[in-house]
């Protein structure tokens, strides 16, 4: 039996989540035969934007004003 | 090991066990959810085969993901990068898809299974596909090729696979074509511009092609053609799919095949227009086989193999499934029943098994019918409580003979068998079953039951042994028919007795039916052979238009009482419609 | 239809409605959107029906299924029939929010939902049909497509009835306030879209201020990268990542 979990829960555990996975993408891309670094700036800006995003996902209902906010 | 694979969040999404080396289970998120093509992630597959399991989340050793996704998310990246400033429309939206969910894939998995993230892998998506043909073949050694639109960055590779006497197993995926160039999106682009759904209608292009002449062929030709190297590569001038999300063709394209079909348009193949789509169709078909062709050519000669195994979504194309074995060289082509996304989850769960954690190869069972069971006893239940006539069969002998005979007297039967099929194809476990004899078969089913494109074939299926007789199968043919994957010509001396099912070019995508795997319907092939001279019976999915094939009794009843179907049968119970007629009136009084 | 008669706010948008169908384009169009709203309506009530517990239920949703299907293939073929006359091109703006079809903005999960919450639903969201279609019936100039919307309102009555009549049925004590709890469902769905739109909007506005003003450098980078790649063959690394990668 799968335990559902609540949406800002969910949304939670998904945002923690960004860290490691980044970090997997930047260190692809620092090792990358055809040199790819250049993109690494660009991928940890927008990995922070992903987090806006999701909170923005959790929340639907106050999603205009997470927005605002930023 | 228990091991779990999922495919998700593209199109098609899916979940499959694999216990101790072995698929216990697999099903397509949209059996269950019934929402067509679902790519939601695949709660409900997921849950269910924990259950028929019988395991909690927390007693898996893994959960494997069919594509690697953050070579995705830099693929989606770099593209939008280089289409700037062009893409300035699609880079909000792709960002909010991927950044909004879809790149996060471990967290998702994390959050609503609740494993630890240290459980969670990701094989790529080409080598899902590889394994997904491979693994599930009997084949000792065989070149594979999968292709389809794009996975992370490739769209098409080619490698090898093989078994080792001491039960280990290898993939090796030599090299690969990388996005944008890619078969999948050719092949896709010409389905929008055909005005059909992407994903969806590459089956209408297959068959609308059939009534055209490939008279654009060497414009095709020109737009995708092979490299130096033996790869191919597609004019990106042509093509808008890698610089926008509004549309896949350029204006370029417009001006060499003309103005493209809107999609609510009719296609009249009597109007020059509707011939001019039909000879798009024609070219763009045969120029994917003849260039499917030549790389498995190449690769033939390149491996020495006498095996090949296909994946992918272009695999799907039982056409060029046919020439290739026809053409290449390869004395065995494998196609498993689902080379699209949704065979990924088994093909991710077997790879982790056996190349991840070293898992002894074990042979796969060679079959499709890995999804949930159908209950006998609910169909009664619920004809019972709708005052139907419920009629069960003493035992499947009487059944068979029973069903065959309604089904010589022309009647149209929905047949739910056994565990609903993994893959688009119906094989006969959820199934909608006539009479193959008369194109007036075809036009009911099209117009009663199908709802759909007149242009569009339905597939005949004939038992293993007499195939040869009805349809003219090449060496290895009959393989390919095992999971309905080539289109083979129907002999010219049956064609006018097996009307429903030749298509207008005289052929048929044949399923050719194991009495090992498929009893039941294998008997039910003979007793209808018995009476009619032929057995074969014309075979199309359990659903209606805009629905996913049904998994449960529930849903073949209700698609049963939503259209022209005159019998359904689930188990050995058999519910008959002709007494229903009065319903509707009751109900209207009722209400 | 009198029973059903539009509510004010529809004969005050009278005049808008009446712009929006005027159109022969946009008719066509419009029509083949009702189409597949229809049809996915019908999907809704067939899975409803998989779904309920009680045979009359069954048997009225897959019926009103049927009707639903029905719809999609009257204004289907209408559509299709409008668009072969009039041949390519045509207006722009369908104008979709102005003039929605059945079930209009309204999202259903039947699998979420009890079957008196259903019932409730739909008896609101068919009651509002009713009196949309009844107003679109009255402004269309061509008399076929008036045909067509006089037609599905005769289902119309029919789906409106019974799913007030079963509501009192299987909710004798609150079918009140299950309506109650359906509007004001409907009134924070409605909010929620206007919301979740808000937030694309914004959403996109973001990112397309970061395409501009971050991404320029970026592209002259991967358009020099790009100038370096060789169409053809990738060979593959030898040394792959293991699963544990997400790369």
């Amino acid at each position: 039996m799968i335990r559902k979990r609540g949406k800002l829960r969910s949304g939670a555990v998904v945002a923690a989540s960004i860290v490691p996975s980044t970090v997997d993408l930047v260190r692809a891309l620092w090792r990358d035969p055809a040199h790819k670094r250049w993109l690494v700036p660009l991928v940890v800006f927008l990995s922070l934007t992903a987090v806006l995003l999701l909170l923005a996902a959790s929340v639907e209902a106050l999603a205009p004003f997470i927005y605002s906010i930023f | 090991m228990r091991i779990l694979g999922i495919s998700a969040h593209y199109h098609d999404s899916a979940a499959a066990l694999v216990v101790d080396g072995l698929p216990v289970c697999a099903i397509q998120e949209e059996r269950l959810s019934r929402r067509k093509n679902d790519s939601a992630f695949p709660l409900a597959a997921v849950e269910w085969c924990l259950d028929e399991a019988g395991l909690e989340p927390e007693e898996l050793d893994a959960v494997v993901f069919y594509e690697k996704p953050m070579r995705k998310l830099e693929r989606i990246l770099v593209t939008a990068l280089r289409a700037f400033p062009r893409s300035w429309r699609s880079f909000p939206q792709a960002m909010k898809n991927t950044l909004g969910e879809k790149a996060w894939v471990k967290g998702i998995i994390a959050s609503r299974l609740g494993v630890p993230a240290r459980k969670i892998l990701f094989t790529e998506h080409h080598q899902s596909h590889a394994a997904a043909a491979f693994l599930t073949s009997p084949a000792r050694e065989a070149a594979i090729l999968t292709a389809d639109g794009v996975g992370e960055w490739a769209t098409l590779t080619e490698g090898r696979g093989s078994r080792s006497p001491d039960g280990g197993c290898a993939i090796e995926l030599l090299r690969e074509l990388r996005f944008p160039h890619s078969l999948g999106m050719f092949y896709s682009t010409f389905t929008a511009y055909l005005g059909f759904e992407v994903n969806e209608g590459e089956y209408k292009v297959m068959g609308l092609a059939s009534y055209g002449e490939p008279r654009f062929a060497e414009q095709v030709r020109a737009i995708l053609r092979p490299t130096a190297d033996g790869a191919l590569e597609l004019d990106l001038g042509y093509f808008d799919f890698h610089l926008s999300g509004r549309r896949a063709w350029s204006s370029r394209l417009v001006d060499v095949f003309g103005p493209p079909r809107s999609p609510g348009h009719p296609l009249d193949l009597a109007t020059p227009d509707g011939k001019r789509f039909a000879d798009v169709a024609a070219s763009v078909q045969r120029v994917l086989e003849d260039r499917l062709v030549e790389l498995t050519r190449a690769l033939r000669r390149e491996t020495g193999l006498r095996d090949l195994c296909l994946g992918g979504g272009v695999a799907l194309n039982g056409c060029a499934n046919a020439r290739i074995l026809n053409e290449s060289g390869f004395e065995r082509v494998f196609v498993p029943p689902a080379p699209g996304d949704a065979g990924c989850a088994l093909g991710a769960a077997l790879y982790a098994d056996r190349i991840h954690f070293g898992g002894r190869d074990r042979p796969v069972p060679d079959h499709a019918y890995w999804g949930c069971p159908v209950d006998a006893g609910e169909l009664e239940r619920l004809a019972r409580e709708d005052g139907l006539e419920v009629e069960l069969a003493p035992g499947d002998r009487a059944l068979v003979e029973r069903v065959a005979e309604e089904l010589a007297n022309g009647r149209i039967v929905g047949w739910m068998d056994g565990r609903c099929e993994l893959g688009p194809r119906a094989l006969g476990n959820r199934s909608i079953l006539a009479s193959p004899a008369s194109a007036d078969m075809r036009d009911r089913l099209n117009r009663e039951v199908k709802f759909r494109e007149e242009f569009r074939p339905f597939a005949p299926a004939v038992p293993a042994g007499v195939a040869d007789r009805y349809f003219e199968l090449p060496p290895g043919g009959a393989r390919l028919g095992r999971f309905m994957s080539g289109v083979f010509p129907v002999r010219p001396e049956w064609r006018s007795r097996l009307g429903a099912v030749t298509h207008v070019d005289g052929t048929a995508r044949v399923q050719v039916v194991d009495p090992e795997v498929s009893p039941r319907f294998h008997a039910l092939l003979l007793a209808y052979g018995a009476r009619t001279g032929i057995p074969v019976l014309l075979n199309t999915s359990f659903n209606l238009s805009g629905e996913p094939i049904v998994a449960r009794a529930v849903e073949g009843y209700s698609t049963f009482r939503r259209s022209g179907i005159d019998l359904v049968v689930a188990g050995r119970c058999i519910v008959a419609k002709a007494r229903a007629s009065g319903v509707r009136r009751e109900e209207e009084a009722v209400s | 239809m009198d029973e059903h008669r539009a509510p004010s706010l529809e004969r005050i948008l009278r005049p808008v409605h009446r712009w929006v169908w005027r159109d022969a384009h946009r008719c066509a169009r419009k029509l083949l959107t009702f189409a597949a709203t229809e049809a996915d309506g019908g999907r809704d009530l067939s899975r409803a029906a998989e779904l309920t517990t009680d045979p009359l239920l069954r048997r009225l949703f897959l019926r009103h299924a049927l009707d639903e299907s029905h719809h999609a293939e009257l204004f289907r073929a209408r559509g299709r029939t409008m668009l072969a006359a009039l041949g390519g091109g045509g207006g722009w703006l369908e104008a979709r929010w102005l003039t929605p079809g059945e079930r209009g903005g309204d999202d259903l999960r039947v699998e979420d939902v009890k079957d008196a919450s259903l019932l409730a639903f739909l008896h609101l969201s068919e009651k509002v049909a009713a009196a949309r279609f009844e107003v679109y019936r009255d402004v269309i100039p061509d008399e076929e497509t008036r045909e067509v919307f006089r037609r599905i309102l005769r289902d119309e009555v029919f789906h409106v009835h019974y799913t007030r009549t079963q509501l009192e049925r299987i909710a004798p004590e609150r079918h009140r306030r299950e309506l109650w709890l359906a509007r004001a469902s409907r009134l924070w769905k409605g909010y929620l879209r206007v919301a979740t739109a808000l937030a694309g909007r914004l959403g996109t506005v973001i990112l397309l201020a970061q395409y501009f003003l971050v991404l320029p450098l970026f592209a002259l980078a991967a358009k020099r990268a790009a100038r370096r790649e060789r169409p053809g063959w990738s060979e593959r690394q030898r040394e792959q990542p293991t699963l544990e990668s997400q790369y």
